[in-house]
């Protein structure tokens, strides 16, 4: 089915060869005409409707306007000093977005991808929104073998021993969760940790890393408990937490995760030296449902519109002038996929897919999302991305705001780590 | 012993705002013969108008207990009469559909109307002690307000003339409309203050924790636990099973562990639905109200 039979011209070769032909024999026909180029096609699905739209829109913006960027300028942000610039679109040629929404189900996603590569014929992909999605959709691509930076599929075990040739992560993986934690405890002479979380995918991949980063670090975990999805009140888990001894205590799940640790620590009198919680705390909800009782909780950000990432700033103020408002890390992370793309077809030159795939997968490279390589080809883990890292993220107050400066790591701190966490 | 007296005083508190859901859920049933899935989301809806009238005009959720609960037994018994007065005596799929799509309806309407934020009013959450125990007073206020809440519904149901034909509804309706008693009216009554009483269990959980549009399920999955476990269609059944969920969930959670917490109450529900199929207090009930 695949049209790659061991030996001779397959089926799809001499249609490819054929509307290679038909296709120069009209390139040639309009050459000199500007703008009448043929686009290069780039297809993604993503989550426009179901449960992860509002991210999925988040992510299609970015993607959008890396696009709206390459078809003015020639460049994205922060990518202005690759070779073979053209004056507008890559290599000379305008840009085509083709979107297809999988309303959130990675077996809809897996039908687009097909459709993407089989009828719509795309010349590059980009990847979809979420873990699930991306996991679903991994075999259809490397059978498609179009290359395709992923750029919202934080999962590790999308790439850990898969040896996938054709798919780059770019968001920090999972593993990567609340950076400095483990350090900032020990420094400060803290020997018990207590890690809760709520008994899903993400949490449970986010901790079993930060297990491994706090016994490295020689601390000892005197909690490690898993509480389902269901909870609404977390007054029961933290007293366990205050009972164990612990004075640091990490974990959670989403949002309302972290606002329900932050009202059980509240009403418990709870104050242990470092409250570092997953994903809530970087939401600006988080400090809206609390407010002042969100002070010194920490927690990571995948990224924030003030790092000085090459191009972040104009990319930020370009998205604030289209949308009205700051962008979320999800556009950020869309942006950053395209501009892997761009840089990766400017260094080859052509669209040879193999040669494009190669570059790829050697980057050692910065977007407007932070920083990018990947583990080489051929390895086991080939695709994973190692060099992104997260930004830890403190409530605090100036001003009589509520801020939330980096703290870590520091050469990324707008502010420092206030330590101990206290009750505000 | 320190820690003994908070797992009881949490669990308390957790099991008398469950008890504000659950009552209702069980009076509704009793009086109705109708499941009522939408009841989560009747108390998601009190849990946002009690946000909204504190965010926009600072009304605290103790003072707007009483127009918030007015107002959500009024859209109870609209929606009593307009729709769920039609499946009333129907196989139980009918009202149970017709309450399932009604809810994902509310719920769905919610995400677009409060979009999909969570959200929660900073009220009173300063702790006090109370003895050895330590506790937001917000925690504590809701306690009081469930507790004086179900107090006045037993009052109302046992010494107001509208409560006995509730009662006398829920035990017979054909001897109930042989004596006189407008059954229509009542079940719409019943309906609504269930309503209201969902809808205070909402307005407490806007102060103790916080509200989103998808709540009610969470919310409604453990009070059919606790209306199955304490007998379906008695109230009180509903009240001392919902303490006994909310002990079971704190202390649970803590002996055993959170996850074995969560499943205890279902393990109990089996346990008793073999030996006592009525419920823990709905024999006496069942035994007057043969159903066919």
């Amino acid at each position: 089915m695949s049209g790659r039979p061991g030996g001779g011209i397959g089926r799809r070769e001499l249609l490819k060869a054929g509307a290679g032909a038909l296709g120069a024999a009209w390139m040639a026909s309009t050459r000199g005409v500007r703008g009448a180029e043929r686009p290069i096609r780039i297809g993604a699905s993503l989550s426009l409707t179901g449960r992860y739209a509002r991210t999925g829109e988040e992510q299609y913006r970015g993607y959008q306007l890396w696009v709206e960027h390459i078809n003015r300028f020639g460049a994205s942000f922060g990518k202005e000093n690759l070779p073979n610039r053209s004056e507008r679109g890559l290599l000379g040629r305008p840009v085509e977005l083709v979107v297809l929404d999988d309303r959130s189900d990675p077996t809809t996603g897996v039908r687009l991808y097909n459709e993407l590569v089989y009828r719509h014929g795309v010349d590059l992909l980009l990847g979809p929104y979420s873990s699930a999605v991306t996991n679903a959709v991994a075999p259809v691509i490397e059978q498609a073998r179009i290359p395709t930076p992923n750029p919202m599929a934080s999962s590790v075990g999308i790439w850990q021993g898969k040896r996938l040739r054709w798919q780059v992560q770019i968001q920090p993986p999972a593993s990567k969760r609340l950076p400095g934690v483990e350090e900032v405890a020990a420094q400060r002479g803290d020997r018990k940790v207590a890690i809760i979380y709520e008994d899903t995918e993400f949490p449970r991949d986010a901790v079993r890393a930060l297990r491994q980063r706090f016994t490295r670090a020689g601390l000892e975990i005197v909690l490690d408990q898993a509480y389902p999805a269901q909870t609404t009140d977390w007054t029961p888990i933290i007293q366990q937490v205050q009972r164990s001894g612990a004075t640091v205590l990490v974990g959670g799940g989403y949002l309302p995760d972290a606002v329900g640790i932050m009202r059980a620590l509240r009403s418990l009198r709870f104050s242990p030296n470092i409250v570092s919680l997953l994903v809530g705390v970087a939401l600006p909800d988080f400090e809206g449902t609390l407010g002042r009782d969100a002070l010194y909780a920490t927690g990571d950000a995948d990224w924030v519109p003030w790092a000085g990432f090459p191009g972040n700033r104009q990319f930020v103020e370009a998205y604030r002038e289209k949308w009205g408002r700051d962008p979320e890390y999800h556009a950020a992370g869309g942006y950053a996929g395209g501009q892997i793309l761009e840089e990766a077809v400017k260094r080859v030159g052509r669209l040879d897919l193999e040669a494009i795939r190669d570059v790829m997968f050697s980057l050692d490279t910065a977007t407007v999302f932070g920083r990018y390589k990947v583990q080489p080809l051929d390895s086991p883990d080939s695709g994973l991305q190692v060099a992104a890292d997260r930004v830890m993220l403190q409530v605090q107050e100036q001003g009589g705001r509520l801020v939330k400066p980096v703290v870590y790591p520091p050469d990324a701190a707008t502010a420092s780590w206030v330590y101990p966490f206290r009750l505000a | 012993m320190e820690h003994l007296a908070q797992m009881v005083a949490n669990g308390l508190v957790i099991g008398a705002i469950y008890a504000l859901m659950a009552v209702g859920l069980s009076l509704v049933y009793g009086v109705m013969r109708v499941v009522n899935v939408t009841h989560g989301d009747l108390a998601m809806l009190g849990g946002y108008l009690t946000y909204f009238l504190w965010e926009w005009a600072r009304i605290p959720p103790p003072a707007s207990l009483l127009p918030v609960m007015a107002v959500l037994f009024g859209f109870g018994v609209l929606v009593e009469r307009a729709v769920i007065e039609r499946v009333v005596g129907r196989p139980m799929l009918a009202s149970l559909m017709l309450t399932f799509g009604l809810s994902a309806a509310l719920w769905n309407t919610a995400e677009a109307v409060f979009t999909t934020k969570v959200r929660g009013i900073q009220y009173w959450t300063a702790p006090v002690s109370l003895g050895p125990v330590s506790m937001s007073a917000s925690y504590v206020a809701g306690f009081v307000l469930a507790v004086v809440l179900a107090a006045g519904l037993f009052a109302f149901l046992r010494y107001s003339l509208w409560g006995k034909a509730v009662r006398a509804t829920s035990q017979n309706p054909d001897v109930a409309t042989s004596c006189g008693v407008d059954t229509a009216r009542v079940r719409a009554v019943a309906f609504g203050v269930g309503a209201a009483l969902a809808a205070a269990a909402g307005n407490i959980v806007a102060m103790t924790s916080f509200i989103f549009p998808a709540m009610g399920f969470l919310y409604l999955a453990k009070a059919f636990t606790i209306v199955v476990l304490g007998g379906l269609g008695s109230p009180t059944g509903a009240l001392a099973a919902a303490i006994l969920y909310g002990l079971l969930e704190s202390v649970g959670t803590q002996v055993l562990s959170p996850r074995v917490a969560h499943g205890l109450p279902f393990v109990i529900l089996v346990v008793t639905l073999m030996v006592r199929p009525s419920g823990l207090w709905g024999a006496r009930w069942e035994r007057l109200a043969p159903q066919a």
